[in-house]
């Protein structure tokens, strides 16, 4: 196992509580090497692979060469950074892995901007706002967690975390970030903002450096495409993680489903395959959950914002225990957001996922084998059967 | 041991006892929000399902767990979540399609029924005996055929 990381494997998900001081730094770690020596993997810490030869069954380091009979690619992913100018200083830091959020820790200074308002990006922002940093967050689209949430639960959101001392400023273009050597502040399109860090979070692109022009098939989301067995268009090639596009087990669409749960499937189903076992791939389930300052937030499935228009259909309820957002494209169910009882997110993956028509279902008398999901149904049943008009 | 609960929605009463049961032999407090079983009353009252960690076979709340806290145990089968790891994401809350994992917000950790090591105290003080302790194997035929009855009987 060949990495260009000096750690072994570590969990990306929980560097915000790191950063946090809400555990220790080896909490972090998923794996000691002498894990890997145990299951009689020869690990390669911070060997970067130069070059790769598909002929010749080769992978190239600075200092020497492995051969392969089969190959598993999980390059993951990397920040996506535009060419912004002054992302060069010191204090800019793209957070994506162990030593990025180190460098966080390490860093000093009083004001703090987030660039990029996706779960790393939000998590960030909390963390500093613990670690007594005033943090400013600026985002492009018109909400907070915009893959996420729609605009109602995503403002709800927004106001918890303004409430909780964090600057949010949507609709808001970074230009430039400012300063000499050191970054001192960022230049948007309607302000300049005082930073001795900023935090760049926009998002993640696949990590593909490594592969040449032609060597493997990518699909139109820029990830690699591989079939349900995790198999590239290469031959004893297989991929599999942030770096492959897969399908949306509820849309049906392919893309880019850069979550743990996924990468760690494929990865086994990818690893499996490779040794010769014939397993196949589901589907990706787009369920995220984020903790807000202690109140939970959960989302899965397809936006409304992504249904067309003519057959989207909303459901936004509040309650004492907190928001639901049911997303439907006609009478089927596309997509639940919650904040507060998050549970109801998973609840209702079942009948998501069996895409029924909702007004068949709801029309039946309920039965005690319906389960919980159905019940949150029927708890708006009116209001459900009277979108479908 | 090689049991699993199992709950009967129409004979739940909605009293909570075994919330109250399971905090204190859990918790040693009693703090309903803070048991392993919840019973989850729907449709204004109409419904009242006691949910609890089903112990799946391809538990989708062990696949989202972001520090590996969620594990299945070779010899039980049953679906464990280790404490220590748990960091409280509630990513696990989130995921179960069943209501499954409640969350401790006094120590901002995942809940999980165990069971109680085979000797589960709520269905000892379920005076509806709504809750029962079955042995696991023969189980999900006589499940399927109560559901497949109540479903469709005339």
């Amino acid at each position: 196992m060949v990495t260009k990381e000096p750690y072994p494997l570590y969990s990306a998900c929980i560097l915000a509580d790191y950063i946090a001081d809400r555990i220790p730094r080896q909490r972090v770690f998923l794996r000691t090497a002498e894990d890997y020596a145990r299951a009689g993997i020869e690990l390669m810490l911070a060997r970067p692979v130069l070059d790769w030869s598909p002929e010749r069954h080769m992978l190239y380091f600075d200092d020497g060469a492995l051969r392969y009979d089969r190959l598993v690619i999980a390059t993951g992913s990397r920040p996506l950074i535009p060419p912004v100018p002054g992302i060069e200083k010191d204090g800019f830091v793209a957070l994506k892995t162990l030593r990025d959020a180190d460098l966080l820790r390490m860093a000093h200074g009083k004001n703090a901007v987030v660039v990029g308002t996706g779960p790393v990006g939000i998590e960030a922002a909390i963390a500093l706002r613990h670690r007594g940093w005033s943090v400013s967050v600026v985002e492009m689209l018109d909400r907070v967690l915009p893959r996420l949430f729609d605009l109602p639960l995503a403002n709800t959101l927004k106001n918890r975390l303004e409430k909780r001392g964090i600057n949010i400023f949507l609709d808001e273009k970074v230009l430039e970030i400012l300063g000499g050597t050191r970054v001192e502040g960022v230049q948007t399109d309607r302000r300049a903002l005082p930073a001795d860090v900023v935090v760049w979070v926009i998002g993640m692109r696949p990590e593909l450096t490594l592969l040449n022009e032609g060597q493997l098939l990518l699909g139109a989301s820029g990830g690699i495409a591989v079939d349900r067995h995790m198999q590239t268009t290469q031959e004893g090639v297989w991929a599999c993680g942030d770096c492959v596009e897969s399908e949306d087990l509820v849309s049906g669409c392919t893309g880019l489903f850069m979550l743990w749960h996924n990468a760690r499937l494929q990865g086994r189903i990818a690893g499996a395959n490779a040794a010769g076992a014939g397993k196949r791939y589901p589907g990706s389930v787009n369920i995220t959950t984020i903790n807000v300052f202690d109140e939970a937030a959960a989302s899965v499935g397809t936006l409304a914002s992504e249904v067309s228009p003519g057959e989207r259909k909303v459901l936004h309820r509040r309650s004492p225990w907190g928001e639901l957002y049911l997303v439907l494209k006609d009478t089927c169910l596309m997509g639940v957001q919650a904040v507060g009882r998050t549970e109801r997110v998973g609840g209702l993956i079942g009948i998501m996922l069996q895409g029924k028509d909702l007004r068949k279902t709801l029309v039946r008398a309920s039965s005690p084998a319906d389960g919980p999901g159905l019940g949150i149904l029927r708890n708006v049943r009116k209001d459900l059967l009277h979108l479908f008009g | 041991m090689n049991g699993i609960l199992v709950a009967d929605m129409e004979r739940c009463t909605g009293c909570k006892l075994c919330e109250i049961v399971c905090s204190v032999k859990k918790e040693w407090v009693s703090d309903p929000p803070r048991s392993r079983i919840r019973i989850t009353i729907q449709r204004g009252g109409k419904n009242r399902l006691p949910t609890f960690c089903q112990h799946c076979e391809e538990p989708l709340c062990a696949a989202v767990c972001p520090v590996n806290a969620v594990r299945k145990d070779e010899s039980t089968g049953l679906i464990l979540l280790d404490r220590e790891l748990c960091v409280g994401c509630r990513a696990c809350v989130s995921a179960c399609p069943l209501f499954g994992v409640g969350f401790d917000s006094v120590e901002n950790k995942a809940l999980r029924c165990d069971l109680c090591h085979g000797d589960p105290a709520c269905v000892k003080y379920c005076e509806a005996g709504a809750i029962q302790y079955v042995d696991r194997d023969p189980f999900p035929t006589n499940k399927q055929r109560a559901a497949a009855k109540k479903l469709y009987s005339p």
